[in-house]
């Protein structure tokens, strides 16, 4: 393996691939994305304050700030939901989800201040706490029309806060990848609690239809682009076509994959990236040991396996990152009958080294 | 998945062109759905009312305190942000002024029929007028000694059915936009449960109706109605008009059937 250029001890992936942690780790790229976000977020904050201004000059700064925030923090939630799936459909797509987690806390800031001026207006100042007063003071809880809606976006908040407070690197590690990402895949329970707010709240005042027809246009965006993603997902998983022994599996031909890239094969609960390059061929665990990033949609860049998620890197030879990092992946044997790649299913621990294949001129071993 | 696509890494690369130009175009995308969205959310909005609060704004005002139906100041002094002569008192925050007037009534005796000069918020709308006592017992500047005067008799009782709405009436008439409503309903259910009035707003020919609702006895009620604060509600009893509001006394009871 020969790299060249890899900045294995540029600060940025030394962070990235946890081997010291900053509070945030700025980089060019991160500066822009959090840029064209804050831009985003402040012009559609100033433009929404002053059509209120206009069409409603009677309004409260506090009931603009209410309603500015939480519609902002709406939209975000969109474009945040979105991202997953679109980068899964075209890769063009991946600098959106490469800081994804500063749009997620931007999200949560906003939605934090229309929670705090919230309790602040409707719940402080009273005979009991504002907090007692959040889950009490409406006790319809067996009504949709009179539901207190305020508790279902406390709840929702309480789930944004804790993904905003664990999206740092620090926090993946330390609860390991499955329940962080279980954390992180709450976000569509809270996506669904803010529906919920939404209609048992602001909708049951608001009459229009357009509110309606609005949150319906998102939904519907936001889960057929999910399942669209998923379908073809599938679609690209290969099925089994034929059996040698128990374990091991056909794949595909050689032809099948391209240079420095992967096909991705998935059997029982195994996901497996099969890499060609330099000639020859490499099996390894699909899943990303960073965020379960989809390795088999990265490439070989400078010899490793590279997410395309965050950029974490691997050796194709053995799944492991290379020194002074420590992620491992689990790897896979193969087998080449004539130009025909056949697997192992049954995986090696992470970071056991296996020869890799040579692809011959003729195309077999 | 296109694998000639040029590869991002986010750490190393700049973006590839390809990828700079489709972000581009979902950047331009994602404003233009704000934009638009923006300007439907806001057209669409329910008008809010030109009810004022004055926040900070303390008036002096001086008057004659009733405490019937519930404490109102008949004033003969005015002030710009007064806008009718029988200001109902309320306290600070979720409160009304029953602990307040308590307090300045152990200093100064009985209070009901006294003149006396107030400091408050002013909150005022829809031809009614209200005073925050934001001071708490403070808000009493003066006493004067002149003899009590007997309370003003209510005008004759008449037997009602109304269909609206209990607000509390320091948001409805004040800060709150809306002050009523689902949005606004824990609100106030907490001001209805903190002792400030209770109002019941109906609607006919002439505009809205604001009256005051007490019990059977003309006791306050307040605790009975909390579970039926902002929601579309009918009721029957006796109205009348004291000390310039009107009243409404019903039986709590016919709001649980
Ligand atoms: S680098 Fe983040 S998931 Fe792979």
């Amino acid at each position: 393996m020969v790299i060249i250029g890899n900045p294995f001890f540029n600060n940025n992936i030394n962070v990235l691939m946890g081997i010291n942690y900053n509070a945030v780790q700025w980089n060019k790229n991160k500066k822009t994305y959090d840029i064209i976000l804050w831009v985003f977020i402040l012009f559609i904050m100033a433009f929404m304050m002053s059509l209120q201004v206009i069409f409603h000059p009677t309004i409260t700064l506090e009931t603009s700030i209410i309603r500015t925030t939480a519609i902002t923090a709406f939209l975000l939630l969109h474009i945040i939901l979105m991202i997953g799936p679109l980068c899964r459909l075209d890769q063009r797509f991946l600098p959106l989800l490469y800081n994804r987690r500063h749009l997620g806390v931007s999200m949560f800031f906003l939605a934090l201040i229309h929670g705090l001026f919230c309790i602040i207006q409707f719940h402080s100042l009273g005979d009991v706490s504002p907090l007692v007063s959040l889950f009490t003071s409406n006790g319809d809880y067996d009504s949709f029309s009179d539901f207190p809606f305020q508790v279902l976006g406390f709840l929702a908040l309480i789930i944004l806060f804790i993904m905003a407070a664990t999206s740092h690197d620090f926090w993946l590690k330390n609860l390991g990848p499955h329940m962080w990402k279980f954390l992180h895949m709450m976000v569509y329970f809270a996506y669904i609690l803010i529906i919920v707010h939404i209609l048992t709240g602001a909708l049951q005042y608001e009459s229009n239809s357009i509110y309606v027809l609005l949150i319906a246009v998102g939904f519907v965006s936001i889960s057929s682009l999910h399942l669209y993603a998923g379908i073809k997902a599938n679609k690209t998983d290969l099925t089994i076509v034929n059996s040698h022994n128990k374990s091991l599996h056909f794949v595909c031909t050689v032809e099948e994959i391209q240079d420095d890239c992967a096909k991705t094969f998935s059997y029982n609960n195994e996901d497996i990236a099969i890499f060609k390059y330099n000639d020859q061929l490499s099996a390894v665990s699909n899943i990303c040991k960073h965020q379960m990033g989809p390795l088999g949609e990265g490439k070989i860049i400078d010899g490793c396996i590279t997410c395309p998620w965050h950029g974490y890197q691997y050796l194709p030879e053995n799944g492991q990152s290379p020194p002074p990092f420590n992620e491992k992946i689990k790897t896979y044997q193969l087998m080449l009958i004539e130009n025909q790649i056949w697997v192992d299913v049954i995986p090696r621990p992470e970071g056991t080294t296996i020869t890799p294949v040579k692809i011959l001129q003729d195309g077999s071993r | 998945m296109d694998r000639d696509k040029e590869f991002y890494i986010g750490w190393r690369d700049k973006t590839p062109s390809s990828s700079r130009n489709l972000i581009k175009m979902f950047i331009l995308a994602i404003f233009t759905i704000g934009i638009i969205s923006s300007v439907l959310i806001v057209y669409f909005q329910k008008p809010f009312n030109q009810h004022q609060f004055t926040f900070g704004n303390l008036a002096e005002v001086e008057g004659i305190l009733h405490k019937f139906p519930k404490p109102i100041l008949e004033i003969n002094s005015g002030d710009a942000n007064i806008e009718s002569k029988y200001v109902l008192l309320v306290g600070y925050g979720k409160f009304g002024t029953d602990g307040i007037i308590a307090e300045m009534e152990k200093e100064n005796g009985d209070l009901a029929g006294k003149r006396i000069k107030l400091i408050g918020s002013p909150i005022k709308g829809d031809g009614k007028s209200l005073l925050e006592l934001s001071k708490k017992k403070e808000s009493l500047l003066q006493v004067y000694d002149d003899t009590t005067l007997s309370p003003n008799s209510p005008s004759p009782k008449i037997n009602v059915t109304l269909s609206g709405e209990i607000i509390d009436p320091k948001c409805y008439f004040g800060v709150m936009k809306p002050g009523e409503g689902k949005i606004h309903k824990s609100c106030a259910i907490r001001c209805i449960s903190g002792g400030i009035p209770a109002v019941f707003k109906s609607a006919d020919s002439m505009g809205f109706k604001y009256s005051i609702i007490l019990g059977e006895n003309g006791e306050g009620i307040n605790e009975k109605l909390l579970d039926y604060v902002a929601e579309k509600v009918t009721i029957s009893g006796f109205a009348y008009t004291a000390n310039g509001w009107d009243v409404i006394q019903i039986d709590p009871k016919q709001l649980d059937q």
